[in-house]
């Protein structure tokens, strides 16, 4: 009889391991380091959308008791050995090699020098004994600013005799991207209808409710910099601090152990992240910097800001022909964030979940006096969804049809996967028509139809709607810092307790947990014998990061592909102990045993024991110990695009089937949401605890884009949302019940089958509750073409409808 | 985060207090339950010189029936939960009830106070437009002893009211409405636990038939003051509440809506709403009268 | 009249003496005077929650008040819920439901949700929800902390009706 194996942990919803520290108040996070001797920074930041720096005075907060430093933009420029902030997230400025996209850099150093260009930016610094101090000493600071036109409107920027950002370049263009696929003019030609629209995605911001927090420590001694930072790309800061501090023989030590959230917006280089240590080399004492809310508002990066001018071409039965869509996005002041890879990013996922053949996309990312413009969760796929989401009931709308019907005629079907899309990726699998069934299924639509024509002869406004959004995630780019593969370090030590050195970083996800189902399951060890050691640069092997949802398809790969090596080599050590060739063996319960004979096996630490001790014991040619590298590289992707722009830039294609039903209040632009049902494809699911616990979080930054969350600047420039008073993140009480589903079709490009999970929930909302309102409005011939659905909003579209009709 | 350096002291009674006011002059502060002020102080947006703590000062917390003078005597340190729990204020006055449901969050209702509400005069702030439509008065206390001031005329300005420096206020007296009255607080918020994009607070006392004896009608959110609005109070009272009177009186209350434009909606929008809120408070009111048990206090 | 205060406190069960300046914010004492990290913070507008401790049995944002105004009263913290090496039912109720992600604002959720059930054994998800809505979480979606809440409520109070 032969040893069962025990039953698997992946695949099951195990209670997640990092949880009892957290809910104790034990879990350390980059703002409770503290250091002996450490300082306090405080950071003056512009209070102006533009204008020329005329004057930076430190002199009188210098004087004020507690005060140990300043520090001024001139001052950095004249240190000798700082440069301006490195490039991210593209770290050669030719990404794509054949001149698509064009992009323009300026030289930005942590702190401004010449101009500044938006309110918030980083203007001077002071270091006190303690944070209140040095806020006292911030009100001492004196700054004169000569101000200049502020370029807010992206439309007004591109305008020919614009005020410019940057006096060197010759508009206010900093990336242009065309991509292209099929006959585009042809497929206009051939149309019955072509639906043209104007559709706007406003500005939105992740907000973590950890704000960004840096710690800096430097040993001269050693010449060794520790940093403590708030981010997603901890590998990549260490080598971005590198480029940029120009000290010969400084040794960056990253650690990103624990962070509040992420959602995108901590992957960016920031300008703190060379300011506080610079602080530090300075005055060789630790420093701490944490961000407050109403610096994090302005001070790191917004997303999502974009304008596009969408034609679709079709015919008279829905079907998509073609679709040229311009794409102009208000990106903000040029830092290095990840703004010009998600703008890049959704001019290739327009085309969505359908099967269209002729494509044409125009990307310009246009710099404004406003905040930077980088990553958020969807990252530009949101956009992307949207628009053409809303394509599809404009079209069905123009030509009369159900939204329903002319989505199923569109979808790329089941059969036809793995699909090359008219853009360059390969869309891995998916069922899409079998999910929308699924989703009208729950939501009961002939049910709900039957209301809405009850309310409709009371006079109120119901309204049904419909989505289809895919999340395409585990993204490569070329020249960038996403270079498509993951690196895991794995050590089994002589007790047999598994020790995991993954190359990302864990910003809630639960890696350490989904680690452990996955090496307890290959290596038979329990949950709590893997241990997981992340976010820190020096102890696990480089790797660029968590985004993109990449641990899922990439990370738990090499993961997987990590621990059969390791017990590979466990086998093949119990094969010499258990004088038994390796192919009869049995692994299985912590044991090796021989194939049939129980009682003829030596338990895995045994084994270990052997490696590290006993060397002479090994096979021939065999190093000792059990510890190995493993990198995996992503097989669906393409590095290089062709000459229209096309590539394979993402391997993993989740998505999302939604259906709601809304109701509007016409005096007040009031929205409710009656019903709400997601279903939702991740292929395999690693834990469905967690993937439930990734699909409402990302939910809820769903529902808060659609409805709430806005970051509007006046014609001065000056931000109106600076503040969690002013940025209205959703409540549990926003949070609508909801009706969630999965279904699983596997990732066939890795071995456990899982897509990213994290994602998809935040693309659906804008859209499908967008849907719901112009079908609740229908009776007005309302359109919808922007986001958030303010209740204002929606009042002010009913106001003009109810005027022009009367 | 980080306030600015002040000197603090706890008051030991009232007469304390207020002879610590006059000794500081402008700039000092008093603190009740510090839900407005410490965020102010944390954004350096006020920077008192000294703190004078009132928190805990005894025997201005009490919520007391005064059967005799009509009224509901309300400690000025009585906190928005309280309020929201006491029976007195539930069975005489829903709307009070309901204003202090809406208030904020669980936390802030907690330690934050009516009178420490009153004084800041936030122009969307929840108390005002009730305390308004309800013809409550305002008692102040200073060296020259003690003054009651109409809510009405309570406030000056955004963040301003008729205190002097040197006064505290003590207490919050509110008429206890005839049998037959009825009335409802609206609020509507962007999201919960914000303050309002507008509100609207209507008393109405109404006879056996059902007519309309006397209204209250205030709209919170609405201008740089909470607003009373005696044209629809005027049009209300003495009429029976028909669809015709009750659109008069809303466009009334449209009209006297003043709100200024901010991420919460345009000042056109917030006025509609006003008059929206207003047509739903004077239904729930008629049909509380009628003895149904209808939901007010949040708009969602 | 001193811009330094004495602050005598009790914070979960013992007795804390100490020191601050009269404008230091009660978070900043919890967490470098007395050296509860536990406690976080995450705005300036106290509108987060991540800050929320009970005070006096209420919940309270510990970033709304100043050190001084705690004096002489009793806290409890996130670290003042767990017996020993037991979870606090409430704590458990959490990482059962998967009520948290990064959990930085975990403390002041589960510190909110404890006043709640201490105020109310059986609550319904609407009054859940509106026991929350100090508290901003921007992993989970809240869905996942409502059910945990109720699922801390059954067991805290088995006769509790909710089911
Ligand atoms: C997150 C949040 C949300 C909120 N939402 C709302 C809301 O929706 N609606 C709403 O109405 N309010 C809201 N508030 C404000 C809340 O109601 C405050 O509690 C209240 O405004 C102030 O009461 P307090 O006792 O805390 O006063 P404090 O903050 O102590 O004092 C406020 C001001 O009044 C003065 N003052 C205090 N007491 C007296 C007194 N007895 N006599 C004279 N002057 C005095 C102080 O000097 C100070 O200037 C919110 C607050 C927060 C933090
Ligand atoms: S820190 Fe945000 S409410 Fe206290
Ligand atoms: S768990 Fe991350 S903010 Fe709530």
């Amino acid at each position: 009889m032969s040893a069962a194996p025990r039953p698997p942990l992946v695949g099951t919803p195990v209670m997640r391991k990092e949880d009892p520290d957290i809910l104790r108040g034990q879990a350390r996070y980059t703002f409770d380091i503290d250091l002996p001797d450490m300082l306090h920074v405080a950071v003056y930041r512009s209070p102006a959308a533009h204008a020329r720096i005329r004057k930076v005075d430190l002199s009188r907060a210098l004087e004020l008791p507690g005060v140990v430093a300043g520090l001024t933009g001139e001052q950095v420029r004249q240190l000798g050995y700082v440069n301006p902030l490195s490039p991210f997230p593209f770290q050669s400025r030719d990404p794509f090699k054949r001149g698509n996209p064009t992009i323009k850099f300026f030289d930005h150093y942590c702190l401004a020098y010449d101009k500044v260009r938006f309110v918030g930016e980083p203007v001077a610094a002071v270091v006190a004994t303690d944070r209140y101090i040095a806020e006292d000493a911030l009100d001492l600071v004196e700054v004169e600013l000569d101000p200049l036109p502020p370029v807010v409107d992206s439309a007004a920027a591109l305008e020919p005799g614009s005020e410019r950002l940057y006096e060197d370049w010759d508009d206010n263009v900093m990336l242009t991207f065309r991509v292209s696929g099929g006959d585009v003019d042809a497929a206009f030609d051939e149309a019955d209808v072509v639906v043209k629209e104007t559709i706007h995605s406003g500005r939105f911001t992740g907000t973590p409710i950890e704000t960004r927090a840096v710690v800096a420590d430097y040993d001269a001694s050693v010449k060794t910099l520790s940093l403590w930072t708030t981010t997603q790309i901890g590998h990549a800061i260490g080598t971005l601090v590198e480029n940029t501090i120009g000290l010969p023989g400084l040794k960056v030590h990253v650690n990103f152990r624990r962070i509040g959230g992420g959602y995108g917006q901590k992957w960016a280089f920031y300008p703190e992240e060379i300011l506080v240590p610079l602080l530090s080399i300075l005055t060789h004492r630790p420093m701490k910097w944490v961000e407050t809310r109403r610096e994090h508002m302005t001070g790191t990066i917004h997303a999502r800001e974009q304008t596009h001018h969408i034609e679709a071409a079709v015919r008279r039965d829905g079907t998509i022909l073609g679709v040229r869509d311009r794409i102009v996005a208000n990106i903000g002041a040029a830092y290095p964030t990840g703004g010009l890879a998600s703008i890049v990013t959704t001019g290739m996922f327009v085309p969505g979940a359908y099967q269209i053949a002729n494509y044409e996309g125009q990307v310009q990312g246009v710099v404004t006096n406003k905040t930077p413009y980088g990553a958020h969760r969807g990252f530009g796929k949101s956009e992307a969804c949207f628009v053409i989401e809303r394509m599809v009931d404009r079209i069905a709308a123009n030509l009369d049809l159900d939204p329903v019907d002319v989505r199923r005629r569109n979808f790329i079907p089941p059969d036809a996967f793995p699909y090359r899309s008219v853009t360059g990726p390969r869309y891995d699998s998916g069922r899409y028509g079998e999910a929308l069934d699924k989703a009208l299924e729950l939501l009961d639509r002939d049910h709900w139809r039957n209301v809405k024509k009850e309310a409709a002869a009371e006079g109120r406004y119901l309204g049904i709607g419909t989505c289809l959004v895919i999340e395409p995630s585990s993204s490569t780019r070329m020249g960038s810092y996403n270079a498509g593969y993951y690196s895991v370090r794995m050590r089994m030590d002589p007790n047999g307790k598994v020790y995991v050195f993954p190359g990302g970083s864990d910003e809630g996800q639960g890696h350490a947990t989904s680690i452990s189902q996955l090496v307890g399951d290959e290596l038979q060890v329990s949950f709590d014998d893997v241990m997981v050691v992340e976010g820190d640069s020096l102890a696990c092997p480089y790797g660029s990061g968590s985004y993109s949802s990449r641990f899922s398809v990439v990370g738990t790969t090499a993961v997987t592909m990590a621990a059969r090596a390791l017990r590979e080599k466990l086998t093949q050590i119990a094969s010499v102990m258990l004088r038994h060739p390796p192919g009869g063996l049995e692994y299985a319960d912590g044991k090796v045993s021989v194939e049939g004979r129980p009682e003829q096996a030596v338990s895995v630490s045994e084994v270990a024991r052997v490696a590290y001790f006993y060397p002479f014991q090994l096979p021939e040619g065999m190093d000792p110990g059990l510890e190995l590298l493993y990198h995996f590289r992503d097989p669906n992707i393409e590095f290089e695009a062709d000459e229209r722009g096309r590539v394979a830039m993402f391997s993993s294609f989740p998505y999302d089937a939604e259906a709601a039903v809304v109701e509007v209040e016409a005096d007040t632009g009031l929205l409710r949401i009656l019903k709400f049902v997601s279903v939702h494809d991740c292929g395999n699911m690693l834990n469905p605890l967690i993937v439930r616990g990734q699909h409402v979080g990302a939910l809820a930054h769903g529902f808060g884009g659609a409805l709430y969350e806005e970051l509007p600047y006046s014609e001065e420039g000056q931000p109106m949302a600076a503040t969690f008073k002013d940025y209205f993140l959703p409540t549990a009480m926003e949070m609508p019940e909801m009706v969630l589903e999965h279904i699983e079709t596997p990732n066939p490009f890795t071995p456990g089958g899982f897509k990213g999970a994290g994602e998809t929930g935040t693309v659906g909302p804008p859209a499908v509750l967008a849907n719901a309102v112009e079908d609740a409005l229908k009776p007005l011939g309302i359109a919808i073409r922007r986001l958030p659905l303010t209740p204002n909003y929606l009042w002010s579209l009913i106001q003009e409808a109810r005027r022009s009709r009367s | 985060m980080y306030p600015a350096a002040f000197d603090y002291t706890v008051a030991e009674s009232l007469d304390h207090a207020i002879d610590l006011l006059q000794r500081s002059g402008e700039g000092a502060k008093l603190l009740s339950g510090g839900q407005s002020l410490v965020p102010l102080l944390k954004l350096r947006l006020v920077q008192p010189a000294h703190v004078i703590d009132i928190g805990r000062l005894p025997g201005l917390s009490d919520v007391l029936e005064d059967e005799a003078a009509g009224i509901l005597r309300i400690g000025a340190l009585a906190t928005h939960a309280q309020m929201g729990v006491s029976s007195v204020v539930r069975d005489k006055l829903a709307l009070m009830t309901e204003a202090a449901g809406v208030i904020g969050d669980a936390q802030v209702r907690g330690w934050g106070t009516l009178g420490g509400a009153l004084a800041e005069a936030d122009p969307a702030g929840d108390w005002g437009p009730v305390v308004q439509a309800l013809e409550g008065r305002v008692e102040c206390t200073g060296p020259a002893g003690v003054r009651v001031v109409d809510a009405a005329s309570f406030f000056v300005d955004a963040y301003t009211t008729v205190l002097a420096d040197d006064e505290v206020i003590t207490e919050v007296r509110v008429p206890l409405p005839p049998p037959g009255s009825a009335g409802a607080y609206l609020k509507m918020e962007r999201r919960a636990g914000d303050f309002a994009v507008a509100s609207v607070a209507v008393q109405l006392e109404l006879d056996g038939a059902g007519s309309c004896t006397k209204a209250g009608v205030a709209l919170g959110a609405a201008g740089l003051t909470p607003i009373k609005v005696l044209a629809a109070e005027e049009t209300l009272a003495g009429q029976e509440v028909t669809p015709d009177v009750v659109d008069a009186a809303a466009g009334q209350v449209v009209e006297a809506a003043n709100p200024l434009a901010d991420v919460r909606g345009s000042s056109d929008y917030k006025r509609a709403v006003c008059g929206a809120l207003f047509r739903k408070a004077v239904d729930i009111a008629l049909r509380r009268h009628r003895g149904e048990d209808v939901r007010g206090g949040h708009v969602r | 009249m001193s811009d330094r205060v004495k602050i005598g406190i009790t914070i979960n069960g013992a007795p804390h003496e100490g020191e601050a300046p009269a404008r230091m914010l009660l978070v900043d004492y919890i967490r470098d005077v007395v050296g509860l990290k536990g406690t976080r913070y995450g705005c300036d507008t106290s509108n987060c929650g991540s800050c929320t401790i009970v005070m006096d049995g209420k919940s309270a944002k510990s970033c709304t008040f100043l050190a001084v105004q705690a004096h002489g009263r009793e806290l409890t913290t996130i670290e003042g819920l767990a017996e020993g090496s037991e979870l606090h039912p409430l704590q458990a109720a959490f990482q059962e439901a998967h009520a948290l992600q990064c959990g930085f604002c975990t403390s002041g959720m589960v510190m909110s949700a404890h006043a709640l059930l201490s105020q109310n054994s059986d609550p319904s998800p609407d009054e859940i929800r509106e026991g929350i809505i100090g508290n901003l979480c921007r992993c989970t979606g809240y869905v996942p902390v409502i059910e945990a809440v109720q699922l801390a409520a059954r067991r805290l109070d088995p006769k509790g009706g909710n089911p």
